[in-house]
């Protein structure tokens, strides 16, 4: 596959990925910017790469992970989700969604780092084998894991914030 | 055939297992109430936290997407930290070196100038007092040039 292809075809999904741990446009772009110059890097080399998808996230989260900006205020981060769009026609609906995206923002902080990549990298349609591999785990783990972590994130959300999310 | 566990219903959402065993899990969930109980449950848990992470992620598909422009930086940066610590390494060994020569040459030269003093003291005249005394001291240092005399 042709690195443009793969610049276009991935782009937008590592973006995403990189906001939900970032929630900042300027630093997502730079991530993902890095992620795909070292494949690029590597593709100068004349280096065969197996799986391109697992192997651009595994880069990716290992700069996030390695970047102090994941420690930054994150509290701070999520008021500026709330207030993006508060000036709406239809404002309480705006409001409860908002609401809703920052509780589940928070959730997901508070979890494990484990936990929460697997949900993260559970909604992008990944095989267990690619996440097994993005994560450094064992393929057979990673069952018992995302069930746990569902479970988990399930039953805070309801204890905490019963009826919102029904 | 037993009861799925957790983990089981999970692969089994997830489309996870072989051809023979789905097709023995989907036996068994038509049978077992209890599985097909928390099955219904656990795929509706595990569309329903998908939905809300998916909410969070936001909606990325108007995004435009950068031209792509490589950076040669990250391989001179590299090279150029390998060596700078090496280098800095010599350099501070021969910082340290010039400087205990130095240290060493100023010593030698003020040990000589003061033994230079006391042989003066001493060879002048023993049988007088030390209030009578006239002696001359001269310090020189190691190339004899003249520090200090006095009459």
């Amino acid at each position: 596959m042709n690195f443009e292809d793969i610049y276009k075809k991935y782009y937008r999904r590592l973006y995403g990925f990189a906001y939900q741990y970032t929630y900042s446009k300027e630093d997502s772009e730079d991530f993902v910017h890095e992620a795909f110059s070292r494949l690029w890097h590597e593709f100068q080399k004349g280096k065969d790469i197996q799986n391109v998808q697992a192997w651009l996230y595994k880069v990716l989260l290992n700069l996030i992970r390695s970047s102090k900006s994941r420690n930054l205020n994150m509290t701070s981060k999520l008021k500026q989700i709330e207030t993006e769009s508060a000036r709406t026609e239809d404002f309480q609906r705006e409001y409860i969604l908002n609401e809703k995206k920052r509780i589940i923002n928070e959730e997901l902080n508070y979890m494990a780092n484990e936990e929460k990549e697997i949900l993260v990298l559970y909604n992008r349609d990944l095989k267990y084998e690619e996440i097994a591999q993005i994560l450094d785990m064992k393929a057979s783990s990673v069952g018992t894991t995302l069930a746990r972590a569902i479970t988990k994130f399930r039953n805070n959300l309801k204890t905490k914030y019963n009826g919102l999310f029904e | 055939m037993d009861c799925l566990n957790r983990l089981e219903i999970q692969q089994y959402i997830d489309n996870e297992v072989s051809d023979e065993v789905k097709s023995a899990f989907f036996e068994h969930l038509q049978n077992c109430e209890q599985c097909r109980f928390l099955w219904e449950k656990s795929q509706t848990e595990a569309r329903e936290t998908q939905e809300m992470i998916s909410l969070t992620m936001g909606n990325n598909d108007h995004l435009t997407i950068p031209a792509f422009v490589p950076i040669k930086r990250n391989i001179i940066q590299k090279r150029w930290y390998r060596y700078s610590s090496v280098a800095a390494g010599i350099l501070l060994i021969l910082c340290i070196y010039q400087y205990r020569t130095m240290i060493n040459e100023r010593n030698e030269r003020f040990v000589r100038a003061r033994m230079e003093v006391e042989r003066n003291l001493y060879e002048s005249d023993l049988n007088k007092l030390w209030n009578e005394k006239q002696s001359i001291i001269t310090i020189t240092d190691a190339e004899g040039n003249l520090i200090y005399m006095n009459y």
